[in-house]
């Protein structure tokens, strides 16, 4: 019976051109858009050019003159210096020909904005302060070792950034790459909506013949949810493939967790659908209008359209980010990317569950109704 | 002795206000091929939909197979057929698919369900379309596929709420045919339908239905029984005086007369020579005449007479 049920419920909506081509192309698209919009960002980011800086010799010192040395030379070198005068120096960085302004005397360093080039100078500037004791002995009793005390702590500095660029790369542009696959799974739910509106009698005369039908009105609508879900499950594979191989955008060393994300992601947006189609009584326009407002508000508090949304609901609702399907789903990814470990990533999809299970009762428990008082 | 099918005791059905069932008592034996005529909005797919479980209704009783009716009346539910009177396809399924479907939920057996559903395309005749989509059907196909949806299973039950309403006559006169042959083959039918010619045409008994109550219950020569003797006679003729007409309307019997179109009806009630007393007024006024008949009462006589208004709206 159900294998039955399923595998024609599947078939049709395999072959509703119409949804299969809203799934397919609206996360494309928008991705595209957002490539294009942030690309000039990405590459600076990933391709990790050394850092334009100008250096001010106010006052001589040694060990730091060897240290910059050793890290503007070389293919994979940390900074490129010019060597200059304060008014100079600042006359550079107001231009935007370097990211910022060293001084000998005692390393203060100037920056015009933020950004990750401003971060790698800070952290460099940051880590020769902490090592300088150990630099200037150094240079006093063992100047032969000097190289190698230099060396190891400007391998430290460029091991911290790449780091940051490989394992998480919590920028704006990767952000909203997570937000839209988020979207993408919360918009699912208009997919859900058909496990009420195939199977009730009071939506459809289709509903109505599964009802007069011996079989049990709960595998009717289970046959639908698992075929909604099995629909979205395959959209989410096509557009995480999307994003990943075609756009060639970096999620990491942990793909496969991503592709776990955004399935789970998808399940959750689907029975979403299903709760809303349950509790909004009406035409299909009527749940359709409802299931998109519903999921076009979560993908805005998770930020999809204005970056900082999370963060500002992180401060003054936090709990809000735990319940808001597509911030949860945004999250798991971010944590997957940023985290060395996968308790938080664990936690966020134990929450999806937790919102598959509730949705999907709650859905069951609108509909469950036997008899209707209107037709 | 046939056993009882359907048993419905005191049925009551409300719409907020409306009383949609007015205590409705139906009883429907094997065989039968039932027939429950009635105007739009008289309650017949309201008692159809009560029938099935799929409604609720605030008072009454229904047993079919001589067990109570639930929603999870399973085994009272397979042996029902059911169509709609709204065609209920998918529209991304193909015809055989769609059969295929609606048999699988009550024909777990392959074997047996693949059986039945090319024995339900033979029946309607969709040999030639398996695979075409529902919107590629003409709408008369379209009707034939949803009634394979309803039958493929072999119910003993079959109930169908106005299978031929928008069909061209041929698609008609081949569901009629259809619903015999389900008959024949040991099917209990009920048939509902605001077109008296149909509900004459192959029902072995008929309630008629008016405003959720059933006022009239028999075979259709026992309906037309009931209106006494009542004839309709019908004189072509090119001219009529309004005197001449007042004339008719006072004599014994006549109970309505209206002359349009150049023709004359008169409905008479009793006696066998009212024809006679008819011409005779006609010949004494010098009025000539051309073709003159007589007419046994419809079922929309009997509705009329006990409704005092037509069975049919006048743009059907
Ligand atoms: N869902 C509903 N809500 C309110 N009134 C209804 C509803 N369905 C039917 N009715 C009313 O109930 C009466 C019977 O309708 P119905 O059973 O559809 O008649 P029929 O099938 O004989 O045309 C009509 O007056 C109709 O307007
Ligand atoms: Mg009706």
């Amino acid at each position: 019976m159900f294998t039955n049920d399923y595998k024609y419920t599947l078939l049709s909506t395999l072959r509703n051109k119409r949804l299969i081509g809203w799934l397919m192309i609206f996360p494309i698209v928008l991705s595209i858009l957002f490539k294009v919009t942030f690309s000039g960002i990405y590459d600076k980011q990933v391709s990790f050019d050394p850092v334009p800086a100008a250096i001010v010799e106010d006052e001589p010192n040694e060990a730091f003159s060897s240290v910059i040395d050793s890290v503007s030379k070389g293919e994979n070198r940390l900074l490129d210096v010019t060597y200059t005068n304060e008014e100079e120096a600042l006359e550079l960085l107001d231009k935007g020909d370097v990211f910022g302004v060293i001084y000998t005397s005692d390393i203060k360093l100037t920056v015009n904005g933020t950004g990750i080039e401003q971060t790698i100078l800070k952290s460099f500037t940051d880590r020769y302060l902490v090592t300088e004791k150990l630099l200037n002995e150094t240079a006093a009793k063992h100047p032969e070792k000097l190289p190698d005390v230099i060396a190891s702590m400007s391998e430290d500095i460029t091991v911290i950034e790449q780091d940051r660029l490989s394992q998480g790369n919590p920028d704006v542009y990767i952000t909203y790459m997570y937000n839209l696959i988020a979207m993408v799974a919360v918009c699912s739910s208009v997919t859900g909506l058909s496990t009420v509106t195939e199977t009730q009698a009071d939506f459809s005369a289709l509903g109505a013949r599964k009802c007069i039908s011996p079989t049990p009105k709960l595998i009717n609508i289970l046959a639908v949810l698992c075929s909604s879900w099995t629909v979205t499950a395959v959209c989410m594979m096509i557009s995480v493939t999307f994003l990943a191989f075609v756009l060639k955008i970096n999620f990491g060393t942990r793909l496969p967790l991503v592709y776990l994300g955004a399935l789970m992601g998808g399940m959750t947006g689907v029975s979403m659908g299903f709760t809303i189609g349950s509790l909004v009584k009406g035409s299909y326009e009527k749940k359709n209008t409802a299931a998109m407002i519903v999921s076009l508000f979560f993908s805005f508090m998770s930020g999809l359209m204005l970056g900082d949304m999370k963060y500002i609901v992180q401060d003054h609702i936090p709990w809000f980010n735990l319940i808001n399907p597509a911030a949860v789903i945004s999250d798991s990814f971010y944590f997957l990317n940023i985290d060395e470990g996968y308790e938080r990533f664990i936690s966020r999809l134990i929450i999806m569950v937790i919102m598959i299970i509730v949705f999907t009762l709650t859905g069951f428990i609108f509909t469950r109704r036997k008899r209707y008082a209107s037709i | 002795m046939e056993q009882t099918v359907v048993k419905i005791e005191n049925l009551v059905k409300r719409y907020n206000d409306l009383i949609a069932l007015d205590h409705l008592d139906l009883t429907i034996k094997e065989g039968e091929v039932y027939g429950l005529l009635g105007p739009n909005g008289s309650g017949k797919t309201t008692t159809m939909n009560c029938l099935l479980s799929l409604l609720t209704f605030d008072k009454g009783n229904i047993e079919i197979f001589g067990k109570p009716m639930s929603p999870t009346a399973y085994d009272i539910k397979k042996d029902i057929g059911v169509i709609m009177q709204n065609v209920a396809v998918y529209d991304e399924l193909t015809v055989r698919e769609n059969i295929d479907y609606f048999c699988g939920l009550y024909i777990r057996d392959k074997q047996e369900r693949r059986r039945c559903v090319d024995e339900a395309i033979e029946f309607v005749g969709l040999e030639d379309f398996t695979k075409f989509y529902p919107k590629k059907l003409s709408g008369g196909l379209l009707r034939r596929l949803n009634i394979a949806c309803g039958i493929a299973h072999k119910p003993k039950l079959i109930l169908l709420d106005e299978p031929t309403v928008a069909v061209d006559p041929q698609s008609r006169n081949k569901i009629l045919e259809g619903i015999l042959q389900l008959n024949k083959n040991g099917a209990t039918i009920i048939y509902t339908s605001h077109y008296m010619e149909e509900v004459e045409q192959i029902c072995t008994r008929i309630a008629i239905m008016d405003k959720g109550r059933k006022i009239a219950e028999g075979t259709k020569d026992e309906l037309k029984h009931m209106v006494k003797n009542t004839d309709t006679i019908t004189v072509e003729m090119n001219d009529l005086p309004d005197s001449v007409l007042g004339q008719l309307k006072e004599m014994p019997h006549v109970y309505s007369v209206t002359y349009e179109d150049g023709k004359l009806v008169a409905a008479c009630s009793g006696g066998k020579h009212n024809l006679i007393r008819i011409l005779e007024v006609l010949q004494k006024n010098d009025l000539s005449f051309g073709r003159v008949y007589s007419e046994q009462p419809t079922l929309n006589d009997v509705f009329l007479e006990i409704t005092g208004k037509a069975l049919r709206d006048k743009e059907d």
